[in-house]
């Protein structure tokens, strides 16, 4: 895997799935690691593995949505850390139902964890990312960002929106050598996809070119490329890690 | 595409100029060529944001 010694990187949902995973990938490689989430228990659990197999974390508790305490975490980090090298934005959460259903409130938060609580995020980390003239900002967004997918319209959106994010960011900031891209998960194996039926899963494998799902890990490694010094001429890209689901 | 802009066309330039006369001990020379610098966007974003940072003054978003 490539190097990440001296890098200090935060993650955003950090306390289950790909964030998880993308936490300890990340701390695998040598990278300080600050875990954001709103599960406490969760965070001081995996800053106790990270620590444990030799590494460096810090558990920031955290709600996207709250622009104060996104403030603060960061400052937290800066604090402990001195630096900020690395952003994922991994936060997200789903509200499924038919569009012609779907209440105003459950439009909102979506949007609001998804979308608004990246573009928080991104605010603080640039930051420190402006000073030091260099940086990685990687928001996962979703193979349904260009697929689209009945029944989510509200999380649909707002990964699409993180595309868009992506790239006004990553035009915003090239002339300081800090790159934004994402990534784009297709049917990955975590705590948000179990809850799907057996059939739609028999469904959707049979859609899969390799023939099975994806790990957090396959997730993981897509991001610590995109956060390593060698992905240091690619910006404003899409990289989709699916299977072959979506090929575009 | 970056709108070049001046950091006096900045609303609380007056304040800041107050500030930093009184903090820094600028002259109005100086402050009048800081206040003219033209550049880009980002150059202003970043200028601002350290002047934020070290005379504690806030900038409008």
């Amino acid at each position: 895997m490539f190097s990440l010694n001296d890098k200090v990187a935060l993650v955003t949902g950090a306390s289950q799935g790909i964030g998880r995973a993308t936490a300890r990938a990340l701390a695998d490689c040598g990278a300080k690691v600050a875990v954001a989430a709103r599960n406490t228990e969760k965070l001081a659990a995996l800053v106790g593995e990270i620590e444990g197999a030799g590494g460096s974390a810090l558990a920031v508790p955290m709600d996207v949505v709250d622009g104060a305490q996104v403030k603060a975490g960061f400052q937290q980090v800066l604090a402990k850390f001195g630096r900020l090298d690395i952003l994922v934005n991994n936060a997200a959460i789903t509200k499924d139902t038919l569009a012609l259903r779907m209440k105003l409130e459950d439009w909102e938060s979506v949007l609001r964890t998804n979308l608004t609580g990246a573009h928080l995020c991104i605010q603080q980390a640039l930051g420190a990312m402006l000073k030091q003239r260099a940086g990685r900002i990687i928001n996962i967004t979703s193979v349904v960002a260009e697929t689209g997918n009945a029944g989510q319209a509200n999380y649909v959106a707002s990964k699409a929106g993180l595309i868009g994010l992506t790239r006004a960011i990553a035009v915003e900031v090239a002339s300081r050598s800090i790159t934004v891209n994402a990534v784009a998960p297709g049917f990955i194996e975590t705590p948000m996809t179990d809850v799907l039926s057996q059939e739609i899963k028999d469904k959707m494998k049979g859609l899969i070119p390799l023939d099975r799902f994806g790990t957090d890990r396959d997730v993981a490694a897509a991001i610590v490329f995109l956060a390593s010094d060698e992905a240091g001429y690619v910006t404003g890209q899409v990289l989709g890690v699916n299977g072959g689901l979506h090929m575009g | 595409m970056s709108a070049r802009r001046q950091l006096n066309e900045v609303p609380e330039w007056k304040e800041i100029q107050r500030v930093l006369a009184v903090q820094a001990g600028m002259s109005e020379n100086q402050l009048e060529e800081i206040g003219a610098v033209e550049a880009d966007s980002l150059d202003i974003v970043e200028l601002m944001m350290a002047l934020e940072e070290k005379y504690k003054v806030k900038f409008p978003a």
